[in-house]
């Protein structure tokens, strides 16, 4: 995290996430209770419904970003030595960036077929 | 890497004192363990213990130690002053709270009495921290009037309701209970300006009278300086004075989004 400018926009960002995670958190776990218990054609079918996809699309994506925002702060605050803080920020940016990805393609792989 | 024992020579060695000067005939004995350290000597720092009649000494934590100092042990040290908590002298952690020793009273703590200096300050001798960073940050954000119009010929006015903003920060006595109980403090004390300092800047951004608020706000809108306040709260459970730090810091970063959306 920068300074100035950059360290209050880090700020906001944290809180829109953090706002935009209570809904979606919900919703999510309301729609995973309903289909934990079913065989996995029907969880499948449970995800064909748009507005499920979007929720959990978004739930997963969130929740990276708003976990990678508060991973950066935890950092900063233990680790003194920058080499060290920067190279382990880095490696979980790319880590993050992974698991987006990889959940990108799940939900077009489920969306598809 | 944050440190979570203490270095080597700081841990506390078993070889404390016992100052054993149980009277018969005290009527309400308390017993006081108190943390000793003398630089001059090379031991690590140890837990003294004293035995004092509390209806001899007075009814405040600070009475017993001035006691045990006359009494007892001349060689403890410990900062004091005004002893009716407006100077912030006698700040030290009591039965595992920050505090002023002056305003706490001997009947408000049971069993053992505990007293160590404030936590995670460097101790110049036995209950004494050196306070020379926290001091330094506290001159840093301009802890008085910065004006850019000429000054009336009279004085700088303000009305009630202005006035009144100022409430609940200007009783700030900088004892430094509040920054030396803030974990953040502790693991980042040389670039995060702690609850005091940041309370003393919100007092001057909410002055009407002070006309450099942006440059204030500028000067403190960094990821250290303010943003390492995680709203942990030790900060306005600790306050001697019954402030609310953790508050004033909430406000600068609401005034930091106003001035950045006002600047765009």
């Amino acid at each position: 995290m920068g300074n100035n400018l950059e360290s209050t926009r880090h700020w906001i960002k944290q809180r829109i996430s953090s706002i935009l995670l209570i809904p979606l958190t919900i919703l999510f776990i309301y729609n995973f209770l309903n289909v934990a218990y079913l065989p996995y054609n029907e969880v499948i079918t449970n995800y064909d419904n748009t507005f499920n996809l979007i929720v959990a699309f978004l739930f997963i994506i969130i929740s990276l970003w708003h976990f990678y925002q508060g991973i950066e702060v935890v950092l900063e605050d233990y680790i003194h030595n920058t080499i060290i803080r920067d190279l382990t920020l880095k490696i979980l940016k790319y880590l993050c960036l992974v698991l987006i990805i990889v959940v990108v393609l799940s939900f077009i792989i489920l969306y598809r077929f | 890497m944050v440190e979570l024992r203490l270095p080597k020579n700081s841990r506390i060695s078993p070889n404390g004192k016992v100052w054993d000067q149980k009277k018969s005939s005290a009527k309400e004995l308390r017993k006081f363990k108190v943390y000793r350290y003398n630089p001059d000597e090379k031991n690590n720092p140890s837990i003294d213990t004293y035995y004092i009649d509390s209806s001899e000494s007075g009814p405040m934590v600070l009475d017993a130690l001035i006691y045990i100092k006359e009494e007892v042990d001349p060689t403890l040290t410990f900062r004091r002053s005004c002893r009716e908590g407006i100077c912030g002298s006698c700040a030290m952690n009591i039965d595992g709270v920050n505090t002023l020793a002056c305003t706490r009273g001997l009947d408000e703590i049971r069993g053992d009495i505990r007293i160590y200096p404030l936590p995670h300050m460097p101790v110049i001798k036995d209950l004494i921290p050196d306070l020379t960073n926290f001091y330094k940050q506290h001159a840093s954000i301009m802890p008085w009037l910065e004006t850019k119009t000429e000054t009336p010929e009279d004085e700088w006015k303000q009305s009630l309701e202005q006035r009144k903003k100022l409430d609940d920060l200007y009783e700030c006595v900088m004892c430094a209970c509040c920054s030396t109980s803030c974990p953040s403090y502790w693991w980042n004390s040389e670039k995060y300006l702690g609850p005091a300092a940041l309370l003393h800047a919100y007092r001057w951004l909410v002055d009407s009278r002070d006309e450099t608020r942006d440059e204030r706000l500028n000067d403190i809108e960094d990821s250290f300086k303010l943003y390492r306040c995680h709203t942990i709260m030790n900060c306005a459970r600790t306050c001697p004075k019954n402030l609310n730090p953790a508050k004033a810091i909430a406000e600068i970063k609401k005034m930091m989004v106003e001035k950045n959306s006002r600047n765009k």
